[in-house]
């Protein structure tokens, strides 16, 4: 049985919301495309939509304690179809770890180092994504428990520090694309919060109290920051220039003048971004780690950190260019990713209730049978 | 226990050698930026060019006569610091890039825009329209959104680039900073003249921008224009660029402001016109204003104003055309006045002194608002930015086309209303020993 260590319900807290925060230093520009004044509202109900699904996963999870979402499906399905569903849980961490890498290093070089080559931030950032991934849970967990709130303030201050920036009147008309147009958006970008699945993952390490507190205050701090990035964003950049901008937060921050002294904070913030940014992805990577090993049914997972380091790096060069990349993560994995995060819990609670529950002596339903599931490539 | 200590020194070890080549990376092999190897622009001036496309001019910091001559000498002269703080350099190319491209050649360093203030854009480019340039620097990533906009309206932008000489402040992105910073006490100078808002006004459906207008000191000597007779008065705000009647100070001049249709200059105003912009845009902080003494007309008196509340704007879109009324709201001090042995401190006087402070600044807003609608067709006003607010959606509000329809045909009406509620120092004015006997 792989044991990765035991954490509190505060540090997995941070562990998801650090991954939905994150989403707000360009969640803003992609909401706009669909609502644009109302952005913020397409996040809002990106938020509700995600809100059902992480009640639905929550439901799911609490009737296996001590197991991670990619034992359920085996569970709940039976080996061989239960490993095609862990096997799809295994890529939406792999891809999510690859995309976010390769756009991050992407943005880094167009704002920051645009002499330096792509692949040598892309190889450093996977070489702090190595590393904590040999340190494990515990301490990349206690990291971001201790670094959450200092990161999410880097991404909010700015903003507000761009108060003389702001027009409210950027805000109107308040309904943007109308109606129509917030619910396409919240309905196509309802994946952004899909990453809460690592608490899903990670459930087996949490400590105690496994409540619906952990869920929804990582949801709810991953979507407040999102929709108070976007107010922000909106504030400083109007329609249409906040749809035009690749980067609303980095170039907000650019703009902070409040006086000769205090001004180019960017850089300043650029530091913690850049801690944000490693942290992020060292999670997704560790994340990709960790359900490999479980859906091999493997004791240890440091083993294949190196493997998986080197598929990492290469499948981050798949995209041709940032456009593409964010594109991939805007239509393709914002898009669909909440299938896979919800719908697939979805279908696993349905399956687990309508299965025929094994009973104990005395008559009792069973929360769980605990028996060790039969490897598949046995 | 031997294991243990071997697997804790190697431990180490692999943590030392993660640890050195990490620091490899810090040092920054290929986006190291030595400050003695890059040179700084701070100004970039573009016009028309003659043997290629566009003429790129840009002013070079020379970090070291920064340093030397800002630490407190010059101060108080009027003479150009000596050991100019910059280097102005011109190329002529075919686009901006290139320009930029070409000039590093010939310069002794690799040039950046990270620190650069300001771009100046000659009015023959101007009217051309500036968006081609514009939307080069928005994706430049060196070139950040608080530099400041200008256009200058007869020299061109190089040899106004090349007649800069700052006075009282060597630095020159410091004197840039200061002259945009006296748009908080001066209300003849756009207090948005920043590259951000001049690209979100011209690409936005509810406003059009405007951005500083400067130009070069007038060859005339002072004293040798057309003269006034001892009753006449020229308001302050009356002027243009270029048209000081002044000597000594910057050769530059800033009054006033050039305004867009989109990205195309369509005209300018002068320094009454733009105080009344920023009356009604409610950018206005502080202004000081001279008005025609209420009791004696051959006499001045000076108040400095400022904004009570924001503007308040009523709109009423139910007509075939929209009309709109805006109050603006000042209070302000009564700063100077010529006569003597009037008390406007009295209620009743200084009533009459803020009819015609409203009066006066009223024939400005409506000058402004005639012009903006009939003139130049532009929203500089950012009427737009208050009436959208009535619609629900954004499509309603295009469909509504407010900046090429409506705004034109809008009747609007304005106010001025004012409070004096300080006097300086004086409590009032006593006359004269003889204007009492007599």
């Amino acid at each position: 049985m792989l044991s990765e260590g035991k954490i509190g319900p505060a540090e997995a807290v941070c562990t998801a919301s650090i991954l939905l925060c994150l989403n707000a230093l360009v969640s803003a520009s992609i909401a706009a495309d669909y609502g644009l004044q109302a952005a913020w509202m397409v996040l809002l109900l990106v938020g509700g939509l995600s809100g059902i699904g992480v009640v639905i996963l929550m439901r799911l999870m609490e009737h296996y304690p001590d197991q991670s979402i990619i034992e359920v499906s085996q569970e709940v399905l039976g080996p061989v179809p239960g490993f095609m569903i862990g096997m799809i849980f295994f890529f939406f961490f792999l891809l999510a770890a690859v995309l976010f890498l390769r756009v991050e290093a992407d943005r880094i070089v167009t704002v920051y180092l645009p002499d330096t080559p792509t692949s040598v931030l892309v190889l450093f950032m996977l070489i702090t994504g190595v590393v904590s991934a040999f340190i494990g849970l515990e301490s990349l967990s206690r990291t971001l428990h201790i670094l959450s709130i200092p990161l999410i303030a880097s991404i909010i201050l700015p903003l507000i520090l761009a108060y003389n920036f702001w027009d409210w009147n950027n805000l109107f008309p308040l309904w943007g694309s109308g109606l129509s147009g917030i619910l396409k958006g919240g309905f196509l970008l309802s994946g952004m919060f899909a990453d809460i699945l690592i608490l899903a993952l990670i459930y087996p390490s949490i400590r105690v109290n496994k409540t619906a507190q952990i869920w929804s205050k990582a949801l709810i701090l991953g979507v407040s920051t999102n929709v108070a990035t976007t107010i922000g964003v909106l504030l400083v950049f109007p329609i249409p220039n906040i749809n035009e901008n690749l980067f609303p937060v980095v170039q907000t921050a650019r703009l902070v003048f409040l006086s000769r002294f205090v001004q180019r904070v960017d850089a300043f913030f650029a530091f913690f971004w850049m801690i944000a940014i490693m942290l992020k992805f060292n999670v997704l990577f560790y994340a990709s780690c960790i359900s490999l090993t479980r859906l091999l049914k493997l004791p240890y997972y440091k083993p294949l950190i190196y493997p998986l380091s080197v598929i990492v790096f290469a499948l981050a060069f798949i995209p041709k260019d940032i456009i593409q990349v964010t594109e991939w993560i805007a239509l393709g994995a914002w898009r669909w990713n909440g299938l896979i995060a919800y719908g697939l819990p979805a279908l696993l609670l349905l399956i687990h209730h309508l299965k025929p529950k094994p009973r104990s002596i005395k008559g009792e339903r069973r929360p769980t049978d605990g028996k060790p599931i039969p490897d598949p490539l046995a | 226990m031997e294991n243990q200590f071997r697997t804790l020194w190697l431990r180490r070890i692999a943590l030392l050698l993660i640890l050195s080549f990490s620091c490899s990376g810090l040092t920054g092999c290929w986006d190291y930026d030595e400050i003695d190897e890059t040179g700084y622009v701070l100004f970039l001036g573009l016009d028309r060019g003659v043997e290629n496309r566009v003429t790129l001019t840009a002013q070079i910091a020379v970090p070291g006569r920064i340093s030397s001559n800002g630490g407190g000498g010059g101060g108080g002269s009027d003479t150009p610091i000596k050991g100019q703080a910059f280097q102005v350099v011109s190329v002529e190319a075919p686009t901006f890039t290139g320009a930029f491209n070409m000039m590093t050649s010939f310069v002794d360093r690799r040039l950046s825009l990270k620190h650069t203030k300001s771009v100046i854009f000659s009015e023959e480019l101007a009217r051309e329209g500036i968006m081609t340039y514009l939307s080069v620097m928005a994706r430049f990533p060196e070139f950040r959104r608080s530099v400041f906009i200008s256009v200058t309206r007869k020299n061109s932008a190089k040899e106004y680039l090349e007649k800069l000489t700052p006075t009282l402040e060597a630095n020159p992105a410091k004197n840039s900073e200061l002259a945009a910073g006296a748009a908080n006490f001066l209300g003849s100078i756009p207090a948005e003249p920043y590259f951000h808002y001049f690209y979100n006004d011209a690409k936005s459906t509810d406003s059009d921008p405007t951005c500083f207008l400067a130009d070069l000191q007038r060859l005339i000597p002072q004293g040798a224009g057309p003269s006034v007779n001892p009753d006449e008065w020229i308001g302050e705000g009356s002027y243009y660029p270029g048209e000081l009647p002044r000597s000594g100070g910057n050769p530059r001049e800033f009054i006033g402001g050039a305004v867009f249709r989109d990205d195309r200059m369509v005209g300018e105003i002068n320094g009454n016109e733009m105080t009344a912009l920023k009356l009604i845009r409610g950018t206005m902080k502080t202004f000081t204003l001279s008005v025609p003494d209420p009791l004696m007309p051959d006499k001045m008196i000076g108040v400095n104003l400022q904004i009570r509340k924001p503007p308040q704007k009523q709109i009423d879109l139910s007509g075939s055309v929209p009309r709109l009324h805006i109050t603006v709201y000042l209070e302000g001090s009564l700063i100077g006045m010529q006569s003597s042995g009037i008390s406007y401190e009295n209620p009743n006087n200084r009533q009459l002194v803020e009819e015609t402070i409203n009066q006066q600044l009223n024939e400005y807003m409506e000058t402004l608002v005639d012009r903006a609608q009939h003139e130049f067709q532009a929203d500089i006003l950012h009427l737009g930015k208050t009436v959208k607010h009535q619609f629900r959606t954004q499509q309603e509000w295009v469909a509504y086309d407010w900046l090429n329809t409506r705004f034109p045909q809008a009747e609007i009406t304005v106010e001025a209303r004012t409070k004096l509620r300080r006097f300086g120092l004086l409590r009032k004015n006593a006359p004269l020993s003889r204007e009492v006997s007599s």
